[in-house]
């Protein structure tokens, strides 16, 4: 069953009179606990395309579905109850607040969604190994450990959907091996459909699907 | 709940990680609410002493006026009441000589006690070495005010006269209010001689048997006396508590302006935070955060940071009303115990709470409408802010602002006035900050910016306008606020001064008492023979009111203002010779009064009653009317020596009409050098039951002494406003800090020195004391000019001394904080600081 959808997906960006078309034409159709890698060099409109899936940014042409429901459209205020129901986001630089402790930083999305649960934050903190950092704050783990802390965020309110732009991009062969298997392994045995975004085709070539974009087209 | 339960739990780290922000946020509010605190804790306090004595201040729980003679009714009731302990008072108003030299006197109020009842409640405040128990046990004994102590040099235990009468001083009573200068006190148990003097007023204290209400007593009261003659301790009470709370209402509204500009120091920030957590909101929106939810956490952080400001500024506030009784003394001697209280607390906490919201929401709000998208771009994520919708932030000031305009109506007891002041003074600030903002940038267009370290300067300001802008209007105003009240208490005192020293103006003004004092001749005798006066006259008074014009009636009702009707109801003529004038007229219009049957008015006495030249005028005076041409009007307000009256006419035209309507005035003016004072007490060696006299320099003297604790005041006021554009200033520099050290960095790698470093910050510093001490400055001139011309109508004079001690003032606060911000950066390797980038 479909949980993400797109129909004549296109993006143009303006700039004064210049026009940058990023994408254009896209369908895309993934399913319910499907693991697809979106691969493409850089510029290719990769993470244009995963901003757009989101809900983060508006299409120029087309309509994305997340589920049922057809969020080109929404308000702001339905886009966001509908990103911390559906979605997990892991990003290449982390993105976790510097003024938060570790566990905070996974509380967050559960208070933002009126859902607080500390020990479910503990518990997630345990999955991903670090029980023992849960007091510190991101500048004192590495690199591996605050991307582990980003996942166990994108995972602490049970979104079905978890988009990861670029997860390994900022970390050393080690931790980003440990990164994909982690995604792998939420795919495998938490059925989270993932939608991973890299350049890396090693890494791509794990997911069950690669969507290749290349000047804003699937190819 | 658990948004503000996680604003709080990660508040600590957030104060740790941006404490130099948080330091602005806390000093803001710290000098702020130190001012409202410091007033409010005063005057409360001051409310709390004055309502909780009321009953010692009183002496009584009830007291009554009695009349010159009471009916036997009245006598049965006193001498037969049962409504408790009763005690009679009686003063008489006289003069007070020391026998050994008579020059040395003073008119005193001899109050005459029963010491074995009086006081009826605490005690009489005496000071060290007197005796309370002497009055008990000597019929001549008196205990003596301390001015009164002073200006006839006495000595314990020796005799003061009062008329022909000795008293022994037993001791010396503690001043309680400034008014004392002027007359002196006495307490004795023996009346001063009859008829010398007049006896002033005659009371009936009642201390009230346990469990008797006052108001109850009352009525029983009024059955036999006055409504006007009796009052109870809780009427008393509740009208100190009235007086107190206008006062404290005004001191408080006053010193809410440094708390306003404190606001501008926070806004200021809030900005600055809510900016630099644009990623973090952006963040926060992907995984589900709404703009609402991210400016609460944000605001609730920025008001508990805030919260501490308040209670620093609450401890600064209290420690700051050890200042306040030197500050009033002249005007408030009371030893008034500062008790500050837990409500007080809780208004000023809320107060500095309203106040961090109010000011903090709206810049908050601007950088939390962040698209989530801004995750994506490093670069320049502002550009991904949607926009500003003018109708919610319209909204959410007027929420906000109409929020806190309830709560200061409530402190202010008037719901209406907390919203007109607060929305006027948001409003006013609005305008004034766009005023500033433009002049900056105006200024910054002027052609002077020609070398480096100047264009340099220049762009840096341009960047920083915003910011700046609240700096100048916080410095600018406290500035203002200080020289203006300099400038009028300079020009009303040098006007006053002129007065009195003017020798065409009397200095001398006496009430010539017609029934018990001297003849009036003597009195013009004395002053014949006394070389030292320079010139004399005696002129008669009389009230009358205005009831013809033209032949047509005057209807007092259809005057333009109730002023015009009380003018005409009780319009003063003076009778006066044309050849000698008391004082000299400055006729404006017309001409001077020259023969009987004409009468020359002031001008805007005249004109608020609609009179012209040529117009005849019927007054009534008593049972009698008379007609008068009116012939010239002068100006009162240009010489501003005639205190007397609002008209005059000649002594011929005046004459015959009903006596007990007219009143002896002496108006006299000293030869060069020659106080008044001291012809007055000469007069009163000579005829001591002459009646009331004063000295106009006295009289000045007492102005001056309770202008400049006014005055103090709020100057005292002022300077934590300039204290706020100072923090502001400070905070601007912190909060931009990284770009002078980037510029600092980047000119040392060009090949610049240190002395260029320091040449664009004086520039940047010199720029701003200069805007804020000219906008501040001429606006206090402005204002003073204003005031002085169209409220007081007396002179401007420029005072060039006070303008240039405020400029150095400005300049030299703006140059310090400049410095100090500066100091580090001078310090740090360019390198390190272009890495760190």
């Amino acid at each position: 069953m479909e949980i993400l959808r797109t129909i004549e997906l296109g993006k143009t960006y303006r700039d004064g009179e210049k026009e940058t078309e990023v994408l254009r034409g896209i369908n895309l159709e993934i399913d319910e606990g499907e693991f697809v890698a979106i691969a493409g060099p850089s510029g290719s409109g990769k993470s244009t395309l995963l901003g757009l899936l989101a809900g983060l940014d508006r299409p120029t042409t087309g309509q994305v579905f997340i589920g049922e429901t057809e969020i080109t459209t929404l308000p702001e205020s339905r886009l966001a109850k509908i990103r911390g129901r559906m979605l997990g986001f892991v990003f290449q630089s982390f993105n976790l607040i510097p003024t938060l402790t570790a566990l905070e930083n996974i509380e967050l999305p559960m208070i933002l969604n009126k859902k607080p649960d500390p020990q479910r934050a503990r518990e997630l903190l345990d999955l991903v190994g670090l029980s023992h950092r849960s007091r510190h704050y991101p500048s004192q783990l590495s690199g591996g450990e605050q991307q582990r802390v980003a996942i166990a965020r994108a995972l602490v309110c049970d979104p079905p959907i978890i988009l990861a732009d670029e997860p390994t991009g900022n970390l050393d062969s080690k931790n980003s091996q440990t990164v994909i298997d982690l995604l792998l392994s939420l795919n495998s045995e938490k059925q989270k459909t993932i939608v991973l975004v890299t350049h890396d085709m090693d890494f791509a070539a794990k997911a069950q699907r690669i969507v290749h974009i290349n000047d804003g087209r699937i190819s | 709940m658990h948004l503000i339960a996680f604003a709080i739990r990660t508040l600590p780290a957030e104060v740790k990680n941006n404490w130099q922000r948080s330091l602005i946020i806390i000093l803001c509010l710290a000098v702020g609410i130190a001012s409202v605190a410091a007033v409010k804790i005063y005057t409360d306090s001051a409310l709390s002493y004055f309502t909780g004595n009321v009953k010692e201040f009183v002496g009584a729980d009830i007291t009554v006026q009695l009349p010159g003679e009471l009916t036997e009714d009245q006598e049965n009731f006193l001498n037969n009441q049962t409504l408790g302990i009763i005690t009679y008072v009686e003063n008489y108003n006289q003069v007070a000589f020391n026998p050994f030299n008579r020059q040395k006197n003073m008119p005193v109020q001899v109050t005459v006690i029963d010491p074995e009842v009086y006081p009826l409640y605490g005690s009489m405040e005496l000071a060290d070495g007197s005796s309370a128990q002497a009055l008990l046990d000597e019929p001549q004994a008196a205990l003596v005010s301390a001015s009164l102590f002073e200006q006839l040099e006495l000595k314990m235990d020796n005799l003061v006269l009062v008329g022909n009468v000795p008293y022994i001083v037993r001791g010396i009573l503690k001043e309680t209010s400034v008014p004392d200068g002027f007359m002196g006190r006495i307490y004795t148990k023996t009346p001063p001689q009859e008829g010398v003097g007049t006896l002033g007023s005659r009371f009936a204290y009642i201390k009230l048997d346990e469990g008797k209400d006052p108001e109850i007593a009352k009525k029983e009261i009024l059955e036999f006396f006055e409504p006007g003659g009796v009052s109870t301790y809780v009427e008393v009470s509740s009208q100190i508590s009235r007086s107190a709370k206008v006062l404290g209402n005004v001191a408080l509204i006053a010193s809410l302006a440094s708390l306003l500009l404190g606001g501008l120091g926070v806004s200021n920030v809030a900005q600055v935070i809510s900016r630099q957590k644009l990623k973090q909101s952006a963040l926060m929106k992907c995984v589900g955060g709404r703009t609402s939810q991210i400016t609460l956490i944000i605001v609730i952080q920025i008001a508990f940071i805030g919260l501490i400001g308040v209670l620093c500024g609450f401890v600064l506030g209290w420690a700051l009303t050890g200042v306040l009784p030197g500050l009033l003394k002249d005007l408030v001697s009371y030893n008034i115990p500062i008790k500050p209280n837990p409500n007080v607390f809780l208004q000023v906490s809320l107060l500095g709470l309203l106040v961090t919201v109010l000011f903090s929401v709206l810049p908050v709000l601007r950088f939390t409408k962040i698209r989530p998208l801004a995750i994506y771009r490093d670069d320049n994520p502002e550009r991904l802010l949607s926009p500003e919708s003018k109708l919610t932030s319209f909204l959410v000031i007027i929420l906000l602002a109409g929020i806190f305009g309830l709560f200061i109506g409530l402190i202010l007891d008037s719901l209406l006035a907390g919203i007109i002041f607060t929305f006027a003074t948001l409003i006013l600030t609005a305008i004034a900050l766009g005023i500033i903002k433009l002049i900056i940038k105006l200024v910054l267009y002027l052609p002077i910016y020609f070398s480096t370290p100047a264009k340099m300067a220049r762009r840096s300001l341009f960047r920083q306008s915003g910011r700046t802008a609240a700096a100048v209007l916080a410095l600018s105003f406290g500035i203002s606020a200080i020289v203006l009240i300099s400038f009028i208490q300079t020009d009303v005192l040098s006007f006053m001064h002129g007065l009195r020293d003017d020798q065409n103006t009397p200095n001398i003004f006496a009430l010539l008492d017609q029934q018990n004092g001297p003849p009036v001749e003597s009195i013009v005798e004395f002053m014949e023979q006394d070389s030292r006066i320079e010139s004399f006259s005696t002129m008669k008074l009389l009230t009358s009111s205005l009831e013809i014009v033209n032949d047509r009636l005057y209807d007092p009702t259809t005057a333009s203002d109730s002023r015009s009707a009380i003018l005409a109801m009780a319009f003063l003529i003076a009778a006066a010779d044309p050849e000698n004038m008391p004082t000299e007229l400055n006729y404006v219009e017309g001409e001077p009064l020259n023969s009987d049957g004409q009468i020359v008015i002031e001008e805007h006495v005249a004109k608020s009653l609609g009179l012209k030249i040529g117009d005849r005028l019927g007054l009534r005076v008593g049972t009698d009317r008379i007609y008068l041409n009116l012939v010239g009007f002068y100006s009162n307000m240009q010489t501003g020596v005639n205190v007397t009256s609002s008209s005059y006419a000649t002594k011929a035209s005046l004459e015959g009409l009903s006596p007990e309507f007219s009143t002896e005035f002496l108006f006299a003016r000293t030869k060069a050098g020659v106080s008044g004072e001291e012809v007055i007490s000469s007069l009163r060696a000579a005829y001591p039951n002459m009646g009331f006299a004063f000295d106009v320099g006295q009289l000045i003297n007492l102005f001056d002494t309770v202008f400049s604790a006014i005055s103090r005041f709020m100057q005292f006021l002022g300077f934590f406003a300039l204290a706020s554009g100072l923090i502001i200033l400070a905070g601007t520099m912190v909060l931009t800090k990284w770009e002078k050290r980037r510029e600092t960095a980047l000119i040392r790698c060009l090949g610049g020195t240190t002395k260029d470093v320091i040449s664009v910050q004086l520039w940047e510093n010199g720029v701003l004391s200069i805007l804020s001490a000219g906008i501040g400055i001429t606006f206090a001139n402005i204002l003073s000019m204003v005031i002085n011309r169209y409220v007081l109508d007396i002179d401007f004079v420029f005072n060039k001394l006070t303008n240039t001690m405020a400029f150095v003032l400005v300049l030299l606060a703006v140059t310090a904080v400049g410095a100090v911000s500066l100091w580090d950066v001078l310090h740090e390797r360019p390198l390190s600081v272009l890495r760190n980038e």
